[in-house]
């Protein structure tokens, strides 16, 4: 009944990791669109759409993702609307990562000083044109680093589905570890598999900071 | 904090399914479908594990491909834990959970249990050391055991006073025994017998056998239908031996003469 942990099994766990990076693409994807629009809220100068963005903010960073998840896979049936596991995945991750790639953002846009708003003016740009030429190229290189850590997290966080039926990392350690009961063996593989995945992308990160302050 | 926060949307999830019932879908909405959808664990040796190509076997996934072929209709297999197998039955996302389940009277308010299909010989197990042969020996040894299975409920009842240390699975429960964690193991005996073929330098010896812990089919509540063929469908593989010999081909041993019923 209890078998090896054999090689095929590390296979499967690398098969696992892709659905790990798939969903922490989409969660990239959704929430990189959806922080954009919440940061943009949060700066305008218009006080109700600051309020609807703390409040957005506030709410989701306030829950656990565990039980934004259940809500969505779990609660949105019981009001008639049928989900499934990919979907209800896709709209709580990116909604999690709104929330605070939208503080992010937020950060690094008001990190640029307000004179360079002011010369922006003084010179007759607009709104826009001050937010997308003067501030955005300015904010980008300070928002590099604390995305990307944001988004090793997410990675991780990414195991959370396995509440709502997806195979993934953790969860496929859980099932061969189940089977072979060499808890040990099979967390410190999954670990391995993690690492290489979070750390490939603090490189680029850093290869992205580097980059970006080729104008100093 | 993470067991707030799940009591608490355990009780907010509660509180809907309260106040909305899912219509659930019964026997003659299943064979118009075509389809049955059943849960059934994967990390539980020996009801549900992978093998080595990674397809799911045991004891409840036979169950479940011999429930889809009486039924005639295909038979839908989806892999799941103890955390989410209640929800799943409750949003209708499952039709039938065959998941080594111990039943509860709280369990039974939310969903329905057929009448047991099999049955455990859970055990408490550790080295000689120990001085325990019944479970009010149980005072200051720690016992490991995977969280809400059978074994769990059987040792809580039987031995309340106990200090139970609870994991996510069997594995997790075994490795904290082999690296010491925990001083006594509480698991299926087929289970203590396998871990000691395998490392001979273990030492789990049965201190004392909770005999006998039936496991139940957990089916949505409001489908009589369905839980009137289940319980017709394990009655008859009771009487024709079936259900003995697949406790024996996954167990190591036949159910037991007067195997009870609800």
């Amino acid at each position: 009944m209890i078998r090896e942990f054999a090689g095929a099994d590390v296979v499967y766990l690398l098969l696992a990791a892709r659905w790990t990076v798939a969903l922490a693409i989409m969660a990239m994807l959704g929430g990189g669109l959806l922080g954009l629009v919440i940061a943009a809220l949060r700066i305008v100068p218009f006080k109700p759409a600051n309020w609807l963005a703390i409040l957005y903010i506030n709410l989701i960073q306030g829950t656990p993702l565990l039980g934004q998840l259940f809500i969505f896979f779990f609660g949105l049936p019981l009001i008639g609307i049928q989900v499934d596991a990919w979907t209800a995945a896709a709209i709580s991750l990116s909604i999690y990562a709104a929330a605070f790639f939208g503080e992010i953002w937020r950060g690094a846009l008001q990190s640029v000083s307000i004179r360079q708003w002011e010369a922006g003016a003084s010179l007759g740009l607009t709104y826009g044109q001050r937010l997308f030429y003067v501030v955005l190229p300015q904010a980008l290189r300070v928002a590099v680093a604390p995305t990307v850590g944001f988004l090793v997290q997410l990675i991780k966080n990414t195991s959370l589905t396995a509440l709502i039926g997806f195979v993934e990392l953790t969860r496929a350690g859980q099932i061969i570890s189940g089977a072979t009961f060499a808890p040990l063996r099979v967390y410190l593989v999954v670990a391995v598999v993690y690492f290489v995945i979070c750390f490939s992308l603090s490189q680029m990160s850093r290869r992205l900071e580097r980059k970006l302050h080729v104008a100093r | 904090m993470k067991h707030l926060t799940r009591l608490i949307f355990a009780v907010l999830l509660a509180g809907l399914f309260a106040v909305l019932p899912v219509k659930a879908a019964d026997l003659q909405q299943i064979i118009k479908n075509g389809v049955v959808r059943i849960g059934v664990p994967i990390d539980v040796p020996p009801f549900g594990s992978v093998d080595k190509n990674n397809e799911a076997v045991g004891l409840d996934v036979d169950m479940a491909k011999k429930i889809a072929e009486a039924l005639g209709v295909k038979l839908e297999l989806q892999q799941i834990t103890g955390a989410n197998r209640v929800p799943y039955l409750a949003t209708d996302k499952l039709d039938i959970v065959i998941a080594a389940m111990g039943a509860t009277p709280e369990r039974a308010l939310q969903i329905a249990f057929t009448s047991p299909y099999a049955a455990l010989s859970i055990g408490v197990f550790g080295p000689d050391s120990i001085a325990v042969t019944k479970p009010s020996d149980l005072t200051d040894q720690t016992i490991a055991v995977a969280r809400g299975t059978t074994q769990d409920l059987e040792l809580t009842k039987a031995a309340p006073n106990a200090k139970v240390i609870r994991f996510d699975d069997d594995a997790t429960a075994a490795a904290a025994f082999t690296s010491g964690q925990a001083q006594l193991l509480a698991t299926a005996d087929v289970v203590a017998k396998d871990m000691m073929d395998k490392d001979p330098k273990l030492q789990l010896k049965p201190k004392f056998i909770l005999q006998f812990s039936p496991c139940y089919i957990g089916i949505q509540q409001a489908s009589p239908e369905l839980l009137r063929w289940l319980d017709t469908y394990i009655h008859l593989g009771l009487l024709d031996g079936s259900l003995s010999a697949l406790s024996e081909k996954w167990i190591g041993t036949p159910l037991p003469a007067n195997f009870p019923s609800i």
